[in-house]
């Protein structure tokens, strides 16, 4: 943790930023089938499923789930298990 | 035509011996490409099946580089475990699990996958001409988005009784 003393110096700080994972979005997998993923890996309705999965079909990507860099990345290697394309980031601040 | 109904302790298939054959078929293709993929580095595994192994990290390779370096050994032991099962499920019995059938449709997706990166399919796809020397593929294709379709019909309770 930064201390008052560190900022008045200008010293650099770590933020604790979240980690996002996105969804790209491909010609090959099936509509149904992100849905279908997206309700198992991560517990979505249906309804919550199909609005991602359009976001990711519509507007080329979707953010999918944040958290720690650890659980990000455990949501990527899932992701890549069942075939999508999926990559991890730090959240912009 | 179905490919799943659902039966009081799961599902079973419902494809006709030959398809079922094919299908065995198509998937033990992937089986031996994934055998070569256990010990090739990423960079010269083939398009078709980089196309299993995405980077990780968005525009950053070196993260990239130890995510692959990390997880590689386990995406292909995962894809080949639902590709065998899938074949042995196929050669040995109709009835399916509900897990049984989650690997099955995994499965028949990153065949799909595979072929369609070998197809080049895109977007704005349009049926391939009649004198396409890739035609036999596109027919594979197609038969393999079906049967992923029918099997998540199924999964998401839409099969016949």
């Amino acid at each position: 943790m930064s201390t008052v003393t560190d900022i008045e110096r200008g010293s650099e700080t770590t933020v604790d930023r979240p980690w996002i994972v996105i969804v790209w979005n491909d010609p090959i997998n099936l509509m149904v089938y992100v849905t279908w993923v997206f309700q198992k890996l991560f517990g979505y309705s249906l309804e919550k499923a199909t609005s991602l999965m359009l976001d990711v079909h519509e507007k080329g990507r979707a953010v999918v789930s944040n958290g720690t860099r650890e659980r990000a990345e455990v949501d990527v290697q899932r992701l890549h298990e069942h075939g999508l394309w999926a990559t991890m980031q730090q959240e912009d601040a | 035509m179905t490919a799943f109904e659902r039966t009081a302790t799961g599902y079973r298939c419902v494809l006709a011996d030959q398809l079922r054959s094919a299908l065995s078929s198509v998937l033990g293709e992937l089986r031996d490409e994934l055998e070569k993929a256990k010990t090739m580095p990423h960079d010269q595994l083939p398009a078709h099946l980089r196309r299993l192994f995405p980077a990780g990290y968005h525009a950053d390779a070196e993260q990239n580089a130890e995510y692959r370096r990390l997880t590689h050994d386990e995406l292909v032991a995962t894809h080949q475990r639902s590709v065998i099962e899938s074949i042995e499920l196929l050669e040995r019995s109709t009835e399916l699990s509900a897990d049984d059938l989650d690997r099955f449709v995994r499965a028949v997706n990153a065949t799909r996958l595979v072929v369609g990166t070998i197809l080049d399919v895109s977007e704005d796809e349009s049926e391939p001409a009649a004198d396409d020397p890739m035609v036999d593929l596109w027919e594979i294709y197609d038969f393999l988005g079906w049967v992923l379709y029918q099997g998540l019909a199924a999964l998401s309770g839409d099969a016949p009784e």
